[in-house]
């Protein structure tokens, strides 16, 4: 299932380590970075990979954050579930984005924008409450600053869409 | 090693570094409880109920117990207030999240998390409330697993039974925090996600979260009464707890204890036992009555059987009665049909159903070796550097030594697998061979040749340890590689690559499961075998071996104590007159000098005529391989036909005589696995019936025969046996111990556990001439 090029470039990462298993988050974030998420075949090819047991892959895959086990939206975002940002208005937080996206946590928004994740600590404690978007963090967060957030990245998304309707 | 002095509750001991507070705990009699921690199974620290109060100075720390090292000079509480305390607030979390439904769950009385609430006084309300799982309950179809992942505690040891034990893979924990759950690979359902029913997972489960299917509604855990016992269902000799009720078995667990097992079992071993329970039990004697049997006292039913020869005797001689033993007796009842056979049937007409393909493993090997059957032990396996799998699907025939098998391959060993189809074992190895069936011979000669012609054998360990080896080297050059990829359906590269990749990682281990689906191949394979593994400097070294199984769960026993055409007990050719006389003087019969018939040629000689009676002892015909025809052809000849078995077969039709049997698990004496592991049998269950024990109704015909020859009891009956089998020197049935012991027995009762290098030059391992 994986292209050629892909598939040659992390036989080699592979190749590299000691023990095979060492690469397995970074051959799961290849895979996923060219599909978006990792699909059950996807994982069984990275097993494969690997030569590791597809089970053992998949503890790994949903312990860590950031493997996503089902598709997710354009812009995954990914809030902050733990202490500091509890104490620091996680739970209004979480609401203002559920409002404005309409959706729950877990869930996509219908145009597959948006998808509201939970992680675990991700060290902005400093910078609490905090969100990352795409990796990328975003702290301090208040209910206009998440609006202007969305907005832009909705725009963007937008002018991006016309850009490819133009250009076809 | 270093010694640790420390203190536990005041107390001191002193322990060797590295053991765990828990362990060192144990020494001094001192409890700690423990939920995800098992003797058997790796450390895991999942649950922190064993948590300890490690004291330094001012302050103090809660550890985990069972994986926490001990240090020089610690102090440690075991039941503090902060470690009363701790464990209390685990418990009250873990039954946050629990049915707590102990009035209508299966575990209950055996549930270790309902023992541990009992003993901390804790009540399932400190957090009442709160959120709970709501997981669907037997959402699995499993055949033998019920899954009702509520009650689960997130041990983790069904992980790491699973992966650990049988290699299997099929569990794992995923998601984290309060959404952990134990799942398999892509919430599969796990006969597809790869599960083996081999049932480690629930025999470790310490609460009701995967049970069994077995028994479930229909008992409680104390109404069931546990006896070990060793599993006859195939040659790797188990040692299993049998949990009974009234005449039944329910369930089957391991037994930790067993060398030979260490815990495990295979699906047979822990699923098969319906035949025990089976509504075709035979429960009386009966004799042949116009077309059908009608029921007699067993009495009547042993004087009978024991006329009808008797008669078929006088008149047609004892070359015209045949006695086949199944595979599933003990070594004192393959010992007593051959002595009915030799001693009052005047005939040395008697097999068991394995003895063709066991009796070529002893010629091969005992020539080549010095020890005529599996060299090493099934745990040596697990520590090859390189396995090579031959014959039998390993998995489902030889179960134990495929899981150690695998685990060699876990571990970093080399696994090839030579089998016409892919197979369980296929999935973990290095390679697989996709040889034609029954081309081992072929295959194994194609790396004798490669590893001579490339020069990748030991020469250091030949010349030290090994004789003959020109003879070898000087005829395998005659051999062509093209004939050996002709009868293996393999390349000659492939070929090739094998034995580089065979040789490339010592101790090199081969393993060989006899299938009787397969003819029996030649003693000369067995002697290339021993070659092979010679080459490689890996015969008499631990983690290699050449190590032949065996089919059936008594195959090794049947032909050691003589239950085959060809030897007396403990291997003397019955040709040969000094050992019938040796036989004669402990008798007082001597045996026919006649050479006598495999069950094979029995089925011959039925049909040419010549053979009239037979005595089938726990053999059921139409299994034999045979067509249906052939098998009916046969036993309608017969003038006499007697059958006894613990299950009725189809072999019933034409008996004249049925005599009524026991199952193994209800039987004692002892039994040899493939591992020349000599164990007692204890009776585990006792039905109400006319049925005995193979012993009793072989010797009722004997005496019947010929009272003489009686035996007395099975101590005395093993007794006399080992007389014969030097391998067994002065080893008497009240000294066996627990875990067996391994023949050869020196004269004080000490086994071998496997074949050690030769020490003199005469006793060196010999190489033989290639054949194909
Ligand atoms: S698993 Fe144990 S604690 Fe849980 S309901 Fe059953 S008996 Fe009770
Ligand atoms: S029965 Fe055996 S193979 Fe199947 S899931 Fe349980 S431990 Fe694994
Ligand atoms: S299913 Fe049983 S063995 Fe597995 S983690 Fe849960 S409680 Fe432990
Ligand atoms: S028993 Fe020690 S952590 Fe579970």
């Amino acid at each position: 299932m994986l292209p050629d090029q892909l598939r040659q470039h992390l036989q080699k990462v592979i190749s590299e380590a000691e023990y095979p298993r060492e690469k397995a988050i970074e051959v799961m974030y290849e895979i996923q970075k060219h599909f978006g998420y990792m699909s059950d075949a996807a994982m069984q090819e990275a097993a494969r990979l690997l030569t590791m047991a597809p089970v053992e892959l998949e503890e790994l895959a949903t312990f860590y954050d950031f493997i996503f086990r089902e598709p997710v939206g354009k812009y995954v975002i990914q809030i902050c579930d733990s202490a500091m940002c509890w104490l620091d208005g996680y739970e209004s937080i979480l609401e203002h984005l559920c409002a404005r996206l309409n959706i729950r946590l877990g869930e996509t928004t219908s145009d597959g924008l948006f998808t509201l994740l939970p992680a675990c600590c991700i060290g902005y404690c400093d910078r609490s409450p905090a969100m990352l978007i795409n990796r990328r963090v975003y702290g301090r967060l208040t209910a206009e600053k998440i609006d202007r957030i969305l907005d832009r990245l909705r725009s963007l998304a937008e002018s991006v869409q016309t850009d490819q309707a133009t250009m076809s | 090693m270093a010694k640790v002095t420390l203190k536990i509750n005041g107390q001191e001991v002193e322990v060797e570094k590295g053991t765990t507070i828990l362990e060192a705990a144990k020494q001094l009699g001192i409890y700690i409880p423990t939920l995800c921690y098992h003797p058997y199974l790796p450390l895991e620290e999942a649950c922190r109920i064993c948590v300890v109060e490690d004291i330094r100075g001012g302050w103090s720390t809660l550890v985990a117990g069972c994986v926490f090292p001990v240090r020089n000079g610690m102090v440690i509480e075991t039941e503090s207030e902060k470690v009363i305390e701790s464990r209390r607030t685990i418990m009250e979390l873990l039954l946050s999240d629990h049915p707590n439904d102990c009035m209508t769950c299966y575990a209950t009385g055996e549930c270790e998390l309902q023992d541990m609430a009992y003993l901390y006084k804790v009540k399932p309300t400190a957090f009442e409330g709160g959120e709970r799982h709501k997981y669907e309950i037997d959402p699995d179809p499993n055949p033998e697993l019920h899954l009702n992942m509520n009650k689960c505690i997130l041990c983790r040891r069904c992980i790491r039974a699973c992966s650990e034990i049988q290699g299997a893979d099929v569990w794992t924990k995923v998601g984290r925090g309060f959404d952990q759950r134990i799942s398999t690979a892509f919430d599969l359902p796990t006969m597809e996600a790869g599960c083996e029913l081999c049932g480690h997972c629930v025999d470790f489960c310490p609460v009701d979260a995967i049970g069994w299917r077995r028994g479930r509604d229909e008992v409680r855990s104390w109404q069931l009464k546990p006896c070990a016992t060793v599993c006859l269902q195939c040659s790797m000799g188990c040692r299993a707890a049998y949990d009974v009720l009234d005449e039944k078995v329910v369930r089957v667990r391991g037994d930790f204890a067993s060398p030979a097992n260490m815990g495990a079992l295979c699906k047979m071993g822990r699923f098969n036992f319906d035949f025990i329970n089976s509504p075709d039990r035979v429960r009386t004697a009966c004799l042949k009555d116009g077309d059908g049997l009608a029921p007699c006292s067993l009495e009547d039913g042993l004087k009978t059987a024991a006329s009808a020869l008797e008669k078929v005797r006088d008149t047609d001689g004892g070359n015209a009665i045949g006695v086949v033993c199944g595979g599933m007796l003990t070594n004192e009842e393959y010992y007593l049909a051959q002595k009915l056979a030799r001693g009052a049937l005047a005939c040395n007409n008697v097999d068991n159903i394995d003895g063709p393909w066991q009796q070529v493993i002893y010629d091969g090997l005992a020539s080549s070796t010095g020890l005529g059957a599996m060299s090493n032990t099934l745990g040596d396996i697990a520590k090859a550097g390189a396995v090579l799998a031959l014959g039998a699907d390993t998995i489902e025939k030889h179960a134990i030594a495929g899981i150690r098998a695998r685990k060699a391959s876990r571990q970093g060993g080399i696994l090839i697998v030579a089998h016409p189809q892919q197979v369980p074992l296929t999935k973990t190895a290095t390679k697989h061979l996709a040889v034609k069936e029954g081309s081992e011979d072929a295959l194994v000669l194609g790396l004798i040749k490669t590893i001579i012609e490339e020069e990748l054998y030991d020469k250091d360990y030949l010349e030290q340890y090994t004789q003959e080896f020109d003879k070898l080297q000087r005829n395998i050059e005659k051999i062509g590689m093209g004939e050996l990829t002709e009868k293996t359906g393999l390349g000659e590269q492939e070929i090739r690559e094998t034995a580089q990749l065979y040789a490339s990682k010592k101790p090199a281990c081969l393993i060989y499961g006899v299938d009787r689906k397969t003819a029996p191949l030649n003693e000369t394979f067995y002697r290339m075998c021993a070659a092979l593994q010679m080459l490689l400097g890996s015969l008499g070294v631990e983690g290699g071996g050449v190590n032949v199984m065996g089919c059936t769960g008594n195959a090794q026993g049947a032909i050691d104590f003589g239950a085959v055409a060809k030897y007396l007990p403990g291997y003397s050719p019955v040709t040969r007159a000094a050992a019938r006389k040796t036989v004669g003087k402990l008798w007082g019969v001597e045996p026919s000098d006649q050479g006598g018939l495999s069950w094979p040629e029995m089925f011959e000689a039925i049909e040419k005529g010549e053979m009239k009676a037979l005595y089938l002892i726990g053999v059921d015909p139409f299994e034999l391989g045979y067509p249906r025809a052939k098998v009916e052809g046969a036993l309608s000849r017969l003038s006499l036909l007697v059958v006894q078995d613990c299950v009725k077969n189809r072999a019933f039709d034409y008996a004249h005589v049925v005599l009524p049997s026991l199952s193994f698990i209800e039987k004692e004496g002892t039994a040899t696995n493939c591992e020349r592991r000599v164990q007692r049998l204890h009776k585990a269950l006792t039905i109400c019936s006319d049925a005995r024990s193979d012993f009793e109704l072989i010797n009722g015909v004997l005496s019947n025969l010929n009272p003489e020859l009686k035996a007395e009891s099975l101590a005395a009956t093993f007794a006399e046996a080992v007389q014969l089998i030097k391998e067994l020197d002065g080893l008497s049935f009240e000294q066996i111990p627990d875990e067996g012991v391994q023949w050869p027995v020196d004269g004080a009762g000490a086994g071998t556990v496997r074949l050690g290098l030769p020490e003199e030059e005469k006793a060196r391992f010999k190489f033989y001439a290639a054949r194909l």
